[in-house]
């Protein structure tokens, strides 16, 4: 489907998805508490 | 800087363009061996298989290795690859020497940035890594549309050979300019960095980044087929606009960095609904020529734009470990110059 023109078209509405679902499971993570800190400045976390 | 900090960034730019460059090469490789476009497009995946296999098992492998020797087997890894890329008759081979060929990526950064940290004093290594990273950044911007106009000119098999040839340069320029190891490398903590790695909020980190580059490369991959088929461009423009994709990848880049270290979780949030809407777009967007270009820009940039806060989010998460970590967000990043 992929190869031809038409099914193309749709393939970056499609990939929009896969942010919109990473933005998901980064509410997740807040929501469970475990991204409280990340609000901060961080590099001395990465540091 | 010391001269042997661009010996790293030269095998970062061949590494570079090798894995981007067939994303300009798609049409020429899906006519030449007779597959079809989504076929081709495969190759890309096989790639990202070779990388995520290789980084941590050849991390593992020559942990005790000197770094020196390390990084010159990695180039002629690379450089063999890329031959056999060249020379590869059919598609399945063609996909094996990809997957070879992207063994050596994920350790280089992981034991480059480890050489160049200790090429420089303590205040300057990150400017090291910058450095050694400014090599992927360049590959993005100049080399992959000179692969691809190479590609369009003479064939796909001749991006493979100079590609091949800038491996087998920074393969001597390391030979000549990387000083050896003044002590025998630490053995790396395979475990502890494992357990770092399965922590929830790692693997929740791990899986934004996952998703966040799917959504790019999904459409990034076949970006040239998108342009000829959908927004009526000349085979010959695609190189141009790849230019331009570079262009937002830079700034994109920088950008992420700057608002990562203001506020990580606002600029993670904020990258990837940038992202989704920039993608969302093009759909529409792809059928008028001038609003393809400014979105192929705005797709490097909002793409790239998530590499730092992912990138950080990550590693912030995965304390305690050594280089595990680094080696599993970094294949795709194009570097910590914009922190």
């Amino acid at each position: 489907v992929i190869a031809h023109g038409p099914g193309l078209t749709f393939v970056p509405i499609a990939a929009a998805l896969f942010p919109a679902a990473a933005m998901v499971v980064a509410f997740v993570a807040v929501q469970a508490g475990r991204g409280a800190a990340l609000s901060q400045p961080s590099t001395q976390d990465v540091a | 800087m010391p001269l042997a900090l661009y010996a790293l960034t030269a095998g970062a730019f061949g590494i570079g363009v090798t894995e981007f460059v067939i994303m300009g090469l798609l049409l020429n490789v899906s006519a030449s061996l007779g597959v079809s476009i989504a076929t081709a497009g495969l190759l890309i995946s096989g790639y990202a298989l070779g990388v995520v296999v290789g980084a941590p098992v050849l991390t593992v492998l020559t942990g005790r290795w000197p770094r020196k020797t390390v990084l010159i087997v990695l180039m002629a890894i690379f450089t063999l690859g890329n031959a056999a890329c060249a020379l590869a008759p059919s598609y399945g081979l063609l996909m094996a020497a990809r997957v070879l060929t992207a063994l050596a990526h994920g350790t280089f950064f992981g034991v480059g940035s480890v050489v160049a940290t200790g090429l420089v004093a303590r205040d300057r290594q990150a400017s090291a890594i910058a450095v050694m990273f400014t090599g992927l950044t360049v590959a993005n911007i100049l080399g992959v549309p000179l692969g691809t106009w190479i590609g369009q000119q003479l064939g796909w098999r001749a991006t493979f050979w100079a590609v091949a040839l800038v491996g087998l340069l920074a393969l001597a320029i390391i030979a000549v300019l990387v000083p050896k190891d003044s002590q025998p490398p630490e053995e790396a903590d395979w475990r502890s960095d494992l357990r770092a790695i399965l922590r929830t909020p790692v693997l929740l980190g791990l899986l934004m980044t996952v998703l966040g580059y799917a959504g790019v490369f999904a459409v990034f991959t076949y970006i040239a087929p998108m342009l000829t088929q959908i927004s009526g461009f000349a085979p010959a423009a695609v190189s141009p606009i790849l230019l331009v994709f570079g262009g937002g990848l830079v700034v994109g880049n920088l950008l992420g960095g700057r608002l990562a270290d203001r506020n990580l979780l606002a600029t993670v949030f904020g990258s990837l609904a940038a992202l989704a809407i920039v993608l969302a777009l093009m759909t529409p967007g792809l059928h008028g020529q001038v609003c393809a270009v400014a979105l192929v820009g705005l797709l490097g940039a909002a793409g790239f734009a998530t590499v730092a806060p992912l990138q950080m989010w990550v590693l912030s998460k995965a304390t305690g470990a050594t280089s595990l970590p680094s080696i599993s967000v970094m294949p795709l990043a194009p570097g910590p110059e914009g922190r």
